[in-house]
């Protein structure tokens, strides 16, 4: 794989033309991602209805492949639960780590099967996990304030 | 006599190692340097021949270390013209050296409403450590403004100047700009007012020539690997009399010259600020590359990294959407730049495809990067070994970046 093809059309198209870009009002959950090493930062904003992520949407500053990754996450995230979208990071963390996927799991996956050029970049890694990982402390504390 | 690239390539044998298929261009000198033979060996010999404990043991090997180890320090002295090796503390690092220095000034010297005064052109590590002793001191931190491409103006700093200023502490060149900031005069503004003075050179000392009798500061601090030598040691400069009057913050063994149930008595200096069993192999080795750039001439290797550096710019210069970030010349090898629509992360992982090596982020210089207006940076930073032919290559990658990156329309 040549480093063309980590840049990948679908990658470098949501990172032309993201999706879901711009701020929300009445967001149920905000919060800002920052990856301190590197300085890449998302603020996530999500509407919940008590089951279903109803809206996300995303602004910062932040590299190809986070904006990339970013923008599929607001697009996929709505209409799904919590444990429905935790299914799909962990999905997108064992493409990464070069783990084997089922052709269903793929398919799931859906658009976010273009990051999996990112697997050879170890170092960008993290790039394609922020809002991810950002996602789960803010759906932790939904769970959180649902109990 | 100039400098030799070819001659100081063939010094240097992780230029022969291919990365990703390619061989390595490296672009990564402002972070940490390549080591040359001459500082390999002398680390392998020492280990291989001459290794034991320094100073305290009573054995023949014992001397010969200890021997080997102070002519490090010695080499290190001369190298910045301190009047004495006892000058030089051992520490890990510039980093370890400021901290050691701010962690005196909290307990020492500064008391609630005293001022420390630095840049926000500093690394992080000539900034966390400051964050701290005003914390622990009642101290209050303050900034003098950068100005054009991130330099400072004398006039308004002397005009400003608060009398409560107790210690200014600033980078003698920027790991970001590559600016090589007016080191000589500030102190003197700072002396003045009887202020002490701290001065980072961690990215001067591979570059400058250094006086410590003509730069008129109170502590110099500098990185053995940025300048060719091993990682994990460094140094504190500062006059015999601070050394004297200041105490210790670390204690152990070594700094020590007699130990009760309830207290001690300092060894004489530089050995009081430096517990424990020192980096012994990291003397032996800086001072070999100390050797190493004084044999290829101070000046010859400041001269060569400018001009290097001043090449890299009109070349990148010449790429549309590129913007390069300090000044043009008269500098480190130390270049920022941005290119329009594209972020350097990106850049640098396309870059690193084609075995070119730079850094991109913040530098651990977020305070500067937020005032440059910017998200972060791609770094291309050039020493002794890089060459106008890896410039090019760069210049060349970089069109690719442009051919895989560009945003249409924008």
């Amino acid at each position: 794989m040549s480093i063309a093809d980590v840049f990948s059309a679908v990658l470098l198209d949501h990172y032309r033309y993201p999706r879901k870009f711009g701020k929300m009002d009445n967001p149920d959950i905000e919060m800002d991602g920052v990856n301190p090493l590197c300085g890449d930062e998302v603020f996530l904003q999500a509407r919940y209805d008590g089951d279903k992520v109803t809206d996300a949407t995303f602004t910062g500053k932040a590299c190809a492949i986070c904006i990339a990754s970013t923008s599929m996450f607001c697009e996929q995230a709505p209409g799904h639960t919590l444990n429905e979208i935790e299914g799909q990071k962990d999905r997108l963390f064992s493409l990464l780590e070069k783990k084997d996927l089922t052709d269903e799991e793929r398919k799931q996956l859906g658009e976010i099967v273009s990051l999996e050029g990112v697997s050879q970049l170890p170092a960008r890694v993290k790039c394609a996990l922020l809002a991810w990982e950002t996602w789960e402390i803010m759906a932790k504390q939904l769970q959180e304030g649902k109990g | 006599m100039t400098l030799n690239p070819n001659k100081v390539r063939s010094d240097f044998p992780i230029l022969e190692t291919l990365f990703n298929g390619k061989p390595l261009v490296y672009l990564d000198n402002a972070a940490t340097t390549q080591k040359p033979n001459q500082v390999i060996d002398a680390i392998s010999d020492f280990y291989r021949t001459s290794y034991a404990n320094v100073h305290r043991s009573p054995h023949t090997i014992g001397s010969i270390a200890t021997e080997k180890f102070e002519g490090g320090r010695q080499k290190v002295a001369d190298f910045i013209n301190a009047k004495e090796s006892a000058e030089i503390v051992f520490t890990r690092g510039t980093s370890e050296s400021i901290n050691i220095v701010a962690g005196i000034m909290a307990q020492q010297l500064l008391k609630p409403g005293d001022v420390i005064l630095t840049t926000p052109s500093e690394h992080h590590s000539n900034i966390v450590p400051w964050q701290m002793a005003a914390r622990q001191s009642g101290a209050t931190l303050e900034y003098i403004n950068l100005h054009g491409e991130g330099v400072f103006d004398l006039d308004e700093i002397a005009e400003n100047w608060n009398p409560r200023t107790k210690i200014f502490a600033f980078q003698h060149a920027s790991n970001v700009l590559g600016t090589i900031h007016p080191a000589e005069k500030l102190c003197k503004i700072a002396s003045e007012r009887g202020c002490l003075t701290l001065v980072d050179g961690a990215q001067s000392a591979p570059h400058v020539p250094l006086d410590m009798q003509k730069i008129g500061c109170d502590f110099y601090t500098i990185s053995a690997h940025k300048m060719c030598g091993p990682s994990g040691i460094g140094g504190l400069w500062a006059k015999r009399e601070h050394l004297e009057r200041f105490e210790p913050i670390f204690g152990g063994g070594e700094m020590i010259r007699k130990v009760s149930m309830q207290e001690a008595e300092w060894n004489d200096v530089p050995y009081k600020f430096e517990p424990g069993t020192p980096n012994i192999a990291g003397s032996v080795g800086w001072g070999a590359a100390v050797d190493y750039l004084t044999a290829l001439g101070k000046d010859d290797v400041n001269d060569y990294v400018d001009d290097l550096a001043e090449y890299a710019i009109e070349q990148m210069s010449s790429l549309e959407g590129l913007t390069t970030h300090g000044p043009q010349t008269d500098r480190t090898g130390a270049v920022s730049f941005w290119i329009d629509n594209t972020h350097p992360h990106d850049i640098s992982s396309i870059l690193d495809a084609d075995g070119i090596a730079v850094r991109s982020g913040l530098h651990c210089a977020e305070p500067l990067v937020n005032w440059m207006g910017l998200p972060a940076t791609t770094r291309a930073s050039f020493y002794i070994y890089n060459t106008r032919e890896e410039v090019d290559l760069l210049v060349k990658a970089l069109d690719t970046v442009r051919m895989i990156l560009a945003v249409p329309g924008l």
